[in-house]
This record gives structure tokens, sequence and C-alpha cells, in this order.
């Protein structure tokens, strides 16, 4: 058989046959895509890393069903949405109540190392804060589609046929998604599209 | 579709707008193909609009920062997938040894429970054979004890006793009456 074109696809090819190495790869090329997917869908950074890491875990017990008909991307993005709207559907039937994250510290899994981020001097830090919050706050209110076709269109590596494979529409129809989305988006953050600063911060 | 970029053909066709579009969807223009761009947009103001709020928000969507991620993520994978095979390997341990539980101590099981088996069904045949002698013997008591209606038995007396010798007051009434 000759050798696939996609990297990506070669290696889960690997990991079918039982590759750790070739697995271990692939976590560490898409670990922060499908986080960012995550995280501003389920804007807790706990759950979405556990979440994750549930993701991860189904693609290496399904290694030996992947057959290489698309984009390994792809078939890594349908499997984070589908796992996140089952939490999400869970949630809704099973509201908890969040509790203090210092509770895992007790994990068997061991101790979560949190990376440390770009710094920057307290009032840009406030003022980046206040903007991410901003805009987490538009995305979150987006329809579950909108939100996921625009996030999935930001990571750059899927095409519009790609992004609607995964969200399960037509290509057109993906990109009146991301249309009706951004003009939400934009409709919700307009004075700060508009000048370059948020109301009320002085700058 | 509606494209944001609504203007007269004579600057750009639909589908250019639409091309425009889409590449400003995934991200920020590079400086050479945002002067062609602004060129274009040049003898529109709607457009050249419409073009500066579709970049403003690509832009700031593209300064979002990356979600925290643990520096042992990729480590914690690989633990809990370590985890999840050594909890499936004891399960199936525990199948092979119910398995070979049942192979050893099976055929004895199974010749212990058909003896049960016959000695219960035998039992109870027996049972249902008593209980027919039984029933057969009582059937001609029922048949013979059939009672009389309770109305006839009014005169009792009377019916048994006509069956004796006349006494001698009845002859006495019988004469007169024969006169």
């Amino acid at each position: 058989m000759a050798e696939p074109v996609d990297p990506d696809i070669a290696l889960m090819l690997r990991v079918k046959r039982g590759d750790r190495a070739a697995f271990e790869a692939l976590v560490n090329k898409y670990k922060q895509p499908v986080m960012n997917l995550l995280y501003r869908t389920l804007p807790d950074a706990t759950e979405a890393e556990d979440l994750a890491q549930a993701v991860f875990v189904q693609v290496f017990k399904s290694a030996h069903r992947y057959r290489a008909t698309a984009k390994f991307s792809t078939w890594l993005f349908t499997i984070a949405r589908n796992l996140c709207l089952n939490e999400i559907r869970r949630r809704t039937r099973h509201p908890v109540q969040p509790i203090d994250g210092l509770a895992d510290q007790g994990d068997e899994t061991g101790q979560r190392q949190i990376q440390d981020h770009t710094t920057f001097s307290p009032p840009e830090a406030l003022l980046h804060s206040e903007l991410e919050a901003k805009i987490q706050a538009a995305l979150a209110e987006l329809p579950e589609k909108q939100r996921t076709a625009i996030l999935l269109c930001r990571e750059g590596d899927l095409s519009y046929e790609d992004i609607a494979r995964v969200i399960g529409c037509s290509v057109s129809a993906t990109k009146s998604l991301i249309h009706r989305g951004r003009e939400t988006l934009k409709a919700k953050l307009k004075p700060y599209l508009r000048t370059g600063v948020w109301p009320g911060t002085g700058r | 579709m509606p494209t944001v970029f609504n203007c007269p053909d004579e600057f750009m066709n639909d589908r250019q707008a639409r091309t425009w579009q889409e590449i400003l969807w995934r991200r920020p223009l590079s400086p050479a193909e945002a002067q062609q761009l602004k060129e274009l947009a040049g003898h529109s103001p709607e457009l050249a609009e419409a073009l500066e709020t579709e970049t403003a928000l690509t832009e700031l969507l593209a300064q979002l920062p990356d979600a925290p991620l643990s520096s042992n993520f990729t480590a914690r994978v690989l633990q809990a997938i370590d985890t999840q095979a050594a909890q499936a390997a004891a399960a199936l341990q525990g199948l092979a040894g119910l398995r070979d539980w049942l192979a050893r101590f099976g055929p004895r099981l199974a010749w212990a429970t058909a003896l049960v088996l016959v000695g219960w069904l035998g039992w109870n045949q027996y049972q249902v054979s008593r209980r027919a002698q039984a029933m057969a013997a009582i059937v001609p008591v029922f048949q013979a004890a059939a009672l009389p209606d309770p109305r006839l038995l009014q005169d009792f007396d009377a019916i048994v006793h006509l069956s004796e010798l006349p006494s001698a007051t009845d002859l006495e009434l019988l004469n007169a009456l024969a006169q």
C-alpha cells in the first residue's frame, strides 16, 4: 500500500498497528486545537481538559476502526464535538454546582502542571482579560453549530468541506452558519471593532 | 449566500466578494492582500467599511489566547489509557476465573442438577397419582350419597311408618270408613 500523503493519516495508521509513539505525536500536535474548541464551549479549564483527555482516549480506543477516508483532523474534531455535545446534554439533565478546583489534588492520574502563559503588565493584563471575557461571552451565546463552525474556521487546518463534515451540514449551510455567527459577533463586539478600545476602559 | 461585500459589480462581482470573504473568515489578510482589497474598495465607502469590520473581527478572534493546558497533558492521556487497559484486563481475568471454575465443576453440577430434577419429577408424579386415586375413591360416595330434596323429608316419619302393619286404631278407622 502506498504511503498516504497526509502525515497525520500515516501516524494514525501506525497507531492502528499499536505504535504508541505515533499516538503521542498526534496528541502533541492536536491537544491545543482540541482544547481551544472545548474551552470555548465549556468555559471551565478543568472540565475542558478532562474532556480533551477523554477525546484522545477515545481516539486510541477507536484506532482499530479508523479508515483513512478523510483527514485525521476531521475525524478528531468530530469525536471532540460529539463528546462535547454529550457533556452538554448530561449537564442539562443533571445540573451540577461547580466545586473548588483544589479538589483535584487527590487525583490518581497526578497533579496538573499548568503552563506559564505570556505575561502582560497589570493594566494590559486587565484589558486583555476583560476583552477575552467579552469575546468568550459573545461566542458562548451563539448557537452551537455557528460557534463550532467559527472556531474550527479559526484553527485554519480544516477546509470548509472538512468543517461541514464535522458539524454534519452541507458546505453552503456551513458557510451560512459562519456568516450568521460572525454577523452576531460583529453586532455584540461593535464597540471594540469600531474604535479599538472597549467603552469604559479609557484606552 | 449573502456576502458582506455588497457593492456594485464594477468594483467586485459576487464570486470575487465571496472569495475574499471566505479568506477573511479564516485568517487576517497579508499586507499584499490587504492592499489589493483596499484598492478594490477604494471607490466604495460601504465596501471599505464592511471590509474594515470583517478584518477587525478576524484579527480579534485570531488574538484570542490559547486555552490553558497542563504541560503534562500528553502524559496524563497515556496514563488514562494504561489505567483503562489494566481495568479491562482485570475484568477479563475475572471472567476467565469463572470460566475455569465452570469447566472444573460444571459436569458434576449438571449431573447433580439432573438427578435433583428427576427426583423432583418422580415425587411430583407420585403425588399426582395419589391424588387421582383418592379422587377415584370419593366419587362413588358422592354419587351414592346424593341427598333428596329436603321438602321430601318433611313427612319422613309418616312415610317410614307406612310400611309397618297398621295399628289397632288404624284398623278401627278403616272399618269405620268402609261402612
